[in-house]
């Protein structure tokens, strides 16, 4: 099959399985704190999760520029499930020689600024992560000084008495679990900078999703202003919501092709650390306009966008939880702006042009 | 749920390797030319007017590069052409002499010119010796261009032009201007019919003043062009009479969604860099990202609009987008600069000197080559809201 042919039919079964996890009484099952099982077993009968490993191993050997493009699917389906830690942890670990478990991982990596150290064997710190007790985990800790980074895998029960973490919910709903201190062996010795590919790949995922969520956004938005009618005409037809719908577009085209290129850097590198700048740069503009994108959404839905009932905050307080994973638009920036500070006067226009 | 509709096509591009090598030789000409004196001001950019650098860049073989060879052009492509305006813009050259004349003057002579129209004025644009300049906007006609009552009658071997056009940059010193006017009476049934876009020569025509308008920076660049009894021959109608609506609205994707729309005053971020070199203050790293961040974005979305041209297409959506975005960016700039520098007490004179120039000349941004409004209007339309 062609790898066009198969993309193609990859998104539409992604498309297909994901509008089930789109069912209000499912989504809010996930807000009363319960792990879509159901959902999850379908995806992987259908070999969505393990897509990236090779075919001996009952991937599909998918490249990941596929992959982001099932993320951002995932994106517009406001996916309750951690698909992208899974592609990123089957990833790892299969780089590691290890053969990934079945069923969902989440990744615990601590926060960009405090990450789990890897030192001396042992793993240490303190972290977030989805899904406690639903997910299996990895931990990934970066190591001091040009030491090897490491990991190590638990299952998800282990997990839950190993690291005690205490419960909590994300904006979008999900539960999250913080773990004050972890103190445990790191099982798999990984190179140096396993730590920050991972993060880089983690934001990367995660710009993907905020491009698909905001670009159902837009599209609820396009279809509410050309159906809602006050004074006798649709909304839409006033000026003024056009103008905001059209700088929303402008928002909303710009992390789609951010996002976009910034997979085809990381995909084109041989070195990931050459997509850096590119895969900061996308997580800084992603998290840095869901708030302007999901503030104009629910100024033009008005009151009915504000209801639980509405589809809408679905997507919007995904948008509020997303821009902070893995990397808020304060760390990327700060990511981004060094590097510019780095390069100087004469660098900065070879470093913004080099892709 | 339904899957999501796309009201967008941002087709991702990535430039061909082989515009490496054009980026590496034009940088290394404009590097040479700087050092050599050719021209010294960064800030000018596409409004500074330096015959001399627009003469050897057309030398050098980097303007008329969509061109058919036919017109002295160099077949390359709309990516090529892409590397080529953001490596002048990056660099701050002045290319106001041959600026307009590349980008759409030569493409629109190209699209809808006769045979003999295409010999006399191509060749001398990829040359870099002929300067084109823009009769769009009159006194009363601004965002509402097809109001436009400047209007050409016709006389024996040719046409009568009378009226004014204003806003007109470079007009004191191009040897062209291709003037949108009325060649038939105001239908207001049909408000775009009637119009056609004909090619003055401003150096040898008579009826024609030329009066300088200084902008708020004090800099002359825009003039208002008064066409008196002005005579055109026949032979410099562009195009079909009573089609210049159809012709002008063709430039659009050209004009709208070119680096200029981002990179304009990239030389105040060099500066702001330059300045820095390294500070521990989170502030100003998260700004200045904050500003990269979105120029490399806006740069992929630019580079995907001129693939999107490469393939024939004309994504006027999409170049609306990356223009309003763009120039909106573009405004920022200065003020994140100003504050940065605030913060960080820097008071380097010849800093303060760049960023209260841009300062004065961000106002421009959002409405030259279509306001923030006007454009809206198009991403709206494009939308199916009207």
């Amino acid at each position: 099959m062609s790898s066009d042919r198969l993309r193609t039919l990859l998104l539409e079964t992604s498309s297909r399985l994901f509008a089930q996890a789109g069912e209000p009484e499912l989504q809010e099952s996930v807000d009363a704190g319960s792990f879509p099982a159901e959902v999850w077993a379908e995806i992987e009968d259908n070999g969505l999760p393990t897509a990236l490993l090779p075919a001996e191993r009952g991937g599909a050997d998918l490249p990941w520029p596929d992959a982001l493009a099932i993320l951002r699917m995932a994106g517009a389906y406001a996916l309750p499930l951690p698909l992208a830690e899974t592609f990123v942890a089957h990833d790892l670990l299969h780089g590691a020689g290890v053969e990934p478990p079945e069923g969902p991982i989440c990744l615990a990596l601590g926060a960009p600024r405090s990450p789990i150290r890897h030192r001396g064997g042992s793993l240490s710190g303190s972290f977030s992560c989805l899904w406690p007790g639903s997910a299996h985990l990895l931990l990934v800790g970066r190591g001091e000084d040009g030491d090897s980074d490491g990991a190590t895998l638990l299952e998800a029960q282990e997990a839950i008495s190993r690291t005690s973490p205490t419960p909590a919910q994300n904006a979008a709903g999900e539960p999250v679990g913080h773990c004050a201190s972890v103190q445990t062996e790191a099982v798999h010795e990984l190179p140096p900078g396993t730590w920050r590919s991972t993060l880089e790949l983690c934001a990367l995922s995660r710009a993907m999703m905020i491009a698909g969520a905001m670009e159902r956004i837009l599209d609820l938005t396009i279809e509410h202003v050309q159906g809602r009618e006050q004074f006798g005409r649709p909304i839409g037809r006033f000026q003024a919501v056009q103008q905001q719908v059209a700088e929303m577009t402008g928002h909303v085209a710009l992390v789609g092709v951010a996002a976009e290129a910034a997979g085809a850097a990381r995909a084109a590198a041989t070195d990931p650390r050459d997509a850096s700048f590119e895969c900061a740069s996308a997580k800084a503009c992603a998290s840095e306009l869901a708030g302007p994108v999901a503030r104009t959404a629910h100024q033009l839905h008005a009151a009915i966008g504000f209801t639980r009932e509405h589809v809408l905050q679905r997507f919007t307080r995904r948008l509020w939880t997303w821009r902070d994973d893995f990397g808020d638009e304060s760390f990327w920036q700060q990511q981004v702006g060094a590097a510019g500070l780095a390069a100087g006067s004469d660098g900065l226009w070879p470093l913004l042009s080099r892709s | 749920m339904r899957a999501p509709q796309s009201h967008l096509r941002f087709a991702p591009a990535r430039l061909p390797e082989e515009t490496a090598e054009l980026r590496a030789d034009l940088r290394a000409l404009l590097e040479r030319e700087h050092r050599a004196g050719t021209w010294e001001d960064r800030g000018k950019s596409w409004n500074g007017h330096c015959p001399e650098l627009s003469r050897k860049l057309g030398e050098a073989g980097f303007l008329g590069l969509t061109f058919p060879k036919q017109y002295g052009g160099h077949e390359r492509t709309q990516l090529d052409r892409y590397v080529v305006t953001e490596e002048l813009l990056a660099a701050g050259a002045p290319t106001a002499a041959h600026w307009v004349a590349d980008r759409q003057s030569g493409p629109l002579i190209l699209r809808f010119g006769s045979d003999e129209q295409k010999e006399r004025f191509v060749p001398p644009i990829a040359r870099g010796e002929s300067c084109f300049c823009i009769g769009m906007s009159e006194p009363d006609s601004g965002s509402d261009l097809a109001s436009l009552a400047c209007r050409a009658t016709r006389v024996d071997g040719g046409w009568s032009l009378s009226g004014t056009k204003i806003w007109t940059s470079n007009a004191h010193f191009a040897d062209y201007c291709i003037v949108c006017c009325r060649t038939e009476a105001k239908d207001d049934g049909n408000r775009h019919a009637g119009l056609s876009q004909v090619i003055v020569d401003l150096k040898g025509s008579t009826g024609i003043t030329v009066r300088p308008i200084l902008n708020l920076g004090g800099l002359h660049e825009f003039n208002e062009v008064v066409f008196d009894d002005c005579f055109v021959p026949d032979d410099c109608l562009l195009g079909e009479p009573g089609d210049g609506w159809h012709q002008v609205t063709s430039e659009l994707a050209y004009e709208r969604s070119g680096p200029e729309r981002f990179l304009t005053n990239f030389h105040v971020l060099r500066a702001l860099v330059g300045v820095l070199s390294q500070s521990d203050r989170e502030s100003t790293r998260r700004l200045v990202g904050s500003l990269l961040s979105r120029l490399w974005a806006l740069r992929q979305a630019s580079i995907s609009v001129a693939g999107m041209l490469q393939a024939g297409e004309l994504p006027n959506v999409e170049a609306s987008l990356v223009k309003d975005v763009g120039t909106a960016l573009q405004q920022e700039l200065p003020e994140i600069a100003r504050a940065v520098a605030l913060d960080e007490q820097i008071d380097d004179v010849a800093f303060w000197e760049v960023v209260h120039h841009a300062t004065m000349l961000a106002p421009a941004y959002t409405i030259q080559g279509g306001t923030t409004e006007i454009l809206r209007g198009i991403i709206a339309r494009g939308l199916r809201l009207r």
